[in-house]
C-alpha cells in the first residue's frame, strides 16, 4: 500500500471509530428529554459538556503538542454530524470549531496560550466574523490604533456560543478598510454581551457590542484570510450538522411511515409518500457527499471556497426541506411540542441562515464560475 | 375601487343592481375605517390567551353591532343575511383593511352554523344559531388518534340505550376546545355497517359529565388544540344532527364550508400579507445590490405575486359556479391545496428574507395562523393548512380520483 493510501485508510478508520463513539455516547447521554432540559436552562448541561471535553471533542483540530487529537476537519465534521443527529445543545460551534480553528490559523503566542486551555475545557473561544445581521462579509466593527493600543468599536450579531465564551475573535475593519481578526477577552472593559434567543432552543447566540475596547497589538492575530476561513469553518460545521439532523429526521419519518396505518395500510405503502421519501434520500445523499468533500478540501489550495459554498447551500437547504417534509408526513403530531420534529425544523431553519444563506453561497460560486 | 368582477357577475346572477352593490361597498368601507382599531396588532403582540380571547369576543361584538357578523347566516338568526356578492365585498373590505380575523369562534360561525343550517332541525337551529351569533364557542370533534386522514375509520362509539346514546372514545386536535361549550361530534352508531355508513353527527355539550379536555401544546408554543376524552357521556336523541348513521354526509358538508367565501377572505388576506413580504424584500435589496442573489429574490417575489393572483382568479371562478349552480366545481379542491402551499412558500420566503433576524424569538400575535407578525412562527403554523381539514396529500388523491377519474389506490377505501 502506498503512503497516501495508508493515510486515507487510517483516516477512514479514525472517522468510523469517532462516529461510533460519538453516536453511542450521545444516544446514551443526550436523549431528547435531556436536550429539552438543557435547552430550557437545566444546569446538567455543564456535566454533559465536561464529558464531551473529556472525550477530546474540543481538541480534534489542535495538534498533539497542545493536547489535541491532531486530526482535521473531516474528523470534526463527523462529530458535528453526530451532534446534529442528537440535536446536541452543546457549544461545539464556538468551542470546537470557530475558536480552535482560527487560533490554529493564527499560530504564534495566541495559539500557544489558548489552545491547551480550550482542549482541556478550561476556556471557550468563539469568533464573531460578521456584522449585526450575522451575514459574513458585512462588518459593523472597526479597529483603530491609539497610543500603542488597538481600540475596537461596533457590533456583531448572532455570535455562536458567545455567552459561554472567555474570548472572542472579532472581525473588524481598520482605517484603510482592511480586515483584521482581533482576539478580545469577554471580560474586558467595554465588552457587552446580550443573548439573542432564537426559535432553535438548542443553540445559543448573542450580540456583541464593543465600546472603546482596548487590547494589545498582539491581539491582532490575523487578517482577511483568517476571517474568511473562520466563517467558512462555521458554514461547514452547520452543513455537517445538517447532514446529521436530516439523516435522523429521515429515519424517524420512515419509522413513522412504516408503523402508522391509515386506510388499512401503513402510510409508507402510499406511493405519494414513498417518492417524497426517496427525494429526501436523494437530497441527503448529495448533502453528505458535499460536506465530506468540503471537509477534505478545506485546506487544499484554491478548493475551499467552492467546496464550502456547495456544501453549505446544498446541506443546509436539504436539512430544512427534509425537516419540513418530516413535519408534514407526521400529520397532526408533527405539529406538536411533544414531538421532536419541530426541534429539528427549528435547528434546520437557523442553520440555513447562519454563516450565510443559500443565496449568499451561490453568489460566491457565481463569482468563481464567471471569474 | 369598483366592484370586483366576481361580485358584478354574481350580482347579475342574483338579479342585483350593480349600483346598489357599489353602495354596499362604500357602506362597508366606511364602517371598517371607523371600527377596526389601528393598533390592534400592536396591542395583541405578546398577549396571553385570556387577553386574546377577550379581544376576539370584543371584535365579534363590534361586527355583530355593525350587522357584519356571519354574513352567510339568515337575518332571522341574527346573521347578516347577505347575498353572495355582498359577502364577497365584505370579505374583501375586511381583508384589505387588515381587520382582525375571528379565530376562536370560527368553527362556531362557519362550520357549526353551516351544518346547523343544512342539517339541523328547527328546534336545533332556534336553540343554537342565535347563541352562536351571540358568541358561543364550538369545537370540532372529528379526528381521533387512529383516524385522521382516514376519518371514516373513527372508533368513538355512541351506543343507543332507549332514547339516549352513551358515548365513549377519544378525539384529538380539536381547536379551541378549552373555551368551547359545544362540539360537533362524530361517533359510530352502527359498528356493523360499512365504514362510512354507521357514523352519526351529534351536538355535544362540553359541560356534560364524562367530558374531559386536555390541551396539546403546538410547535409554535401555543395551546390551540386539545384532546377530548369521552367516558359514558349521555346524549339525548335530540342531539343528533341530520339522521342517525348519516353523519359522514353531514360532516362532508361541514368540511366543505371552508371552501366558500371563507376561503376568498383567506386569499385576500394572503394578498395583504404579500404586501408585507414585498416590503421585507424591498428592505433587503440595497444590501444585495447588483448581486445574483438580488435577482433571485426579485424573481421569487414576482413568482409568488403571480401565484397569489392566480389563486384569487381560481377562487373567483369557484364563486361564480356557486352563484350559478349553488355548488362548487373542482376548483374548491384545487384551491385547498394551492392555498396551503402558496401560503407556505410566502412564509418560507419571508423567513429567508428575514435572515437570522427572522430566527429570533420575539412576541407575536397569536391565533391568526399566518398573520402573527413573525414569519418563522407563521411557517411553523402552516400545518394548520397543509394538514388540517384534509391534508395536501389527501386533497391530491381526491383531485386525482374524483376530478380526474383515476382509479383508487388498492386498499385505500
Ligand atoms: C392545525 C390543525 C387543526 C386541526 N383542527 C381540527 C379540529 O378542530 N377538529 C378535528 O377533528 N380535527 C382537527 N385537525 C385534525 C386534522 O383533520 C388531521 O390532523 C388530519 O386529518 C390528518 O390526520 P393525522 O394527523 O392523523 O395524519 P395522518 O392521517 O396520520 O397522515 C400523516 C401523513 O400521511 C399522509 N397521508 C395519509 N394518508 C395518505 C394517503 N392515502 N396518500 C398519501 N398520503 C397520505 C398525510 O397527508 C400526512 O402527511 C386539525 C389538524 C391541524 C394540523
Amino acid at each position: 500500500m502506498s503512503d497516501a493510501a495508508a493515510t486515507a485508510t487510517e483516516g477512514r478508520e479514525l472517522r468510523a471509530a469517532l462516529r461510533e463513539t460519538a453516536r453511542s455516547f450521545l444516544a446514551d447521554r443526550c436523549r431528547p428529554d435531556v436536550v429539552r432540559a438543557i435547552a430550557a436552562g437545566d444546569r446538567d448541561g455543564d456535566a454533559l459538556w465536561r464529558e464531551v471535553v473529556e472525550l477530546g471533542w474540543t481538541g480534534v483540530q489542535a495538534p498533539e503538542e497542545h493536547g489535541g487529537l491532531g486530526a482535521g476537519l473531516p474528523e470534526l465534521a463527523v462529530l458535528l454530524e453526530e451532534c446534529g443527529r442528537a440535536l446536541a445543545p452543546l457549544p461545539m460551534l464556538g468551542a470546537a470549531v470557530l475558536g480552535p480553528g482560527a487560533l490554529l490559523d493564527a499560530g504564534g503566542p495566541a495559539a500557544a496560550e489558548w489552545l491547551p486551555r480550550i482542549v482541556a475545557g478550561q476556556a471557550i473561544v468563539t469568533a464573531a466574523m460578521a456584522g449585526a445581521d450575522g451575514v459574513p462579509g458585512r462588518l459593523d466593527t472597526r479597529v483603530g490604533a491609539e497610543g500603542g493600543r488597538l481600540v475596537l468599536d461596533g457590533v456583531a450579531g448572532f455570535v455562536a456560543d458567545l455567552p459561554a465564551a472567555d474570548a472572542v475573535i472579532v472581525a473588524a475593519r481598520g482605517g484603510r478598510g482592511e480586515v483584521a481578526a482581533v482576539l478580545v477577552e469577554t471580560g474586558a472593559a467595554g465588552v457587552a454581551i446580550e443573548d439573542q434567543p432564537v426559535h432553535d432552543c438548542t443553540r445559543r447566540l448573542a450580540r456583541l457590542t464593543l465600546r472603546g475596547v482596548e487590547v494589545a497589538p498582539a491581539a491582532r492575530i490575523g487578517g482577511a484570510e483568517l476571517v474568511e476561513r473562520a466563517a467558512d469553518r462555521g458554514a461547514l460545521a452547520v452543513a455537517a450538522d445538517g447532514v446529521g439532523g436530516a439523516g435522523r429526521v429521515l429515519e424517524i419519518t420512515l419509522e413513522h411511515l412504516r408503523t402508522r396505518e391509515q386506510f388499512g395500510r401503513p402510510l409508507g405503502s402510499f406511493q405519494a409518500l414513498k417518492h417524497r421519501c426517496a427525494d429526501m434520500f436523494l437530497r441527503l445523499t448529495g448533502a453528505r457527499a458535499a460536506v465530506e468533500h468540503a471537509a477534505a478540501a478545506f485546506d487544499r489550495p484554491g478548493e475551499r471556497v467552492a467546496a464550502v459554498a456547495i456544501a453549505k447551500s446544498t446541506a443546509a437547504e436539504a436539512y430544512a426541506h427534509i425537516a419540513g417534509e418530516g413535519v408534514q408526513m407526521h400529520g397532526g403530531i408533527g405539529f406538536t411540542w411533544e414531538h421532536d420534529m419541530h426541534l429539528f425544523l427549528k435547528r434546520a431553519k437557523l442553520g440555513e441562515a447562519l454563516f450565510g444563506d443559500g443565496d449568499h453561497h451561490r453568489d460566491r460560486l457565481d463569482r468563481l464560475i464567471f471569474a | 375601487m369598483t366592484a370586483s368582477p366576481v361580485s358584478l357577475r354574481l350580482s347579475a346572477e342574483g338579479g342585483e343592481d350593480p349600483a346598489e352593490l357599489e353602495a354596499w361597498r362604500t357602506h362597508v368601507r366606511a364602517w371598517v375605517a371607523e371600527n377596526v382599531p389601528a393598533d390592534w396588532r400592536a396591542r395583541m403582540t405578546g398577549a396571553g390567551d385570556e387577553e386574546y380571547v377577550a379581544f376576539q369576543r370584543w371584535w365579534m361584538g363590534r361586527l355583530r353591532e355593525g350587522g357584519y357578523l356571519a354574513p352567510h347566516v339568515p337575518k332571522r338568526w341574527g346573521g347578516g343575511g347577505c347575498t353572495l356578492a355582498q359577502q364577497v365585498i365584505l370579505a374583501e373590505e375586511l381583508a384589505h383593511a387588515g381587520a382582525p380575523q375571528l379565530t376562536v369562534t370560527s368553527t362556531a360561525l362557519y362550520h357549526a352554523a353551516s351544518t346547523l343550517l343544512a342539517a339541523g332541525t328547527d328546534e336545533q337551529q332556534a336553540r343554537h344559531l342565535p347563541a352562536i351569533l351571540a358568541g358561543e364557542i364550538w369545537t370540532q370533534g372529528f379526528s381521533e388518534p387512529g383516524a385522521g386522514s382516514d376519518l371514516a375509520s373513527l372508533q368513538t362509539r355512541a351506543r343507543r340505550e332507549g332514547d339516549r346514546y352513551v358515548v365513549n372514545g377519544q378525539k384529538i386536535w380539536s381547536s379551541y376546545a378549552t373555551y368551547a361549550t359545544h362540539c360537533l361530534l362524530l361517533a359510530r352508531t352502527d359498528p356493523d355497517a360499512p365504514k362510512r355508513r354507521g357514523i352519526t353527527c351529534f351536538i355535544l355539550d362540553m359541560t356534560l359529565p364524562g367530558v374531559q379536555i386536555v390541551p396539546i401544546r403546538q410547535s409554535t408554543g401555543e395551546h390551540e388544540f386539545c384532546e377530548i376524552f369521552l367516558t359514558d357521556v349521555e346524549l339525548g336523541a335530540d342531539r343528533i344532527l341530520g339522521a342517525e348513521n348519516d353523519g359522514w354526509r353531514v360532516a362532508q358538508g361541514t368540511l366543505s364550508t371552508e371552501r366558500s367565501v371563507f376561503v376568498l377572505e383567506q386569499i385576500e388576506r394572503l394578498c395583504v400579507t404579500r404586501g408585507r413580504l414585498t416590503a421585507d424584500v424591498a428592505a433587503q435589496l440595497p444590501a444585495l445590490n447588483g448581486t445574483p442573489a438580488e435577482g433571485r429574490l426579485r424573481q421569487s417575489l414576482a413568482r409568488l405575486y403571480a401565484e397569489t393572483e392566480v389563486l384569487r382568479l381560481i377562487c373567483y371562478r369557484m364563486l361564480d359556479d356557486l352563484g350559478r349552480h349553488g355548488g362548487a366545481g373542482p376548483e374548491s379542491s384545487v384551491i385547498k391545496v394551492m392555498f396551503a402551499e402558496t401560503l407556505k412558500r410566502v412564509d418560507e420566503l419571508g423567513t429567508t428574507v428575514g435572515g437570522l433576524d427572522a430566527q429570533r424569538l420575539r412576541p407575536h400575535t397569536q391565533g391568526v395562523n399566518w398573520e402573527s407578525g413573525d414569519w418563522m412562527v407563521d411557517l411553523l403554523a402552516t400545518p394548520a393548512w397543509t394538514v388540517g381539514g384534509g391534508s395536501s396529500e389527501i386533497m391530491r388523491n381526491v383531485i386525482a380520483e374524483r376530478v380526474l377519474g383515476l382509479p383508487r389506490e388498492p386498499g385505500a377505501a
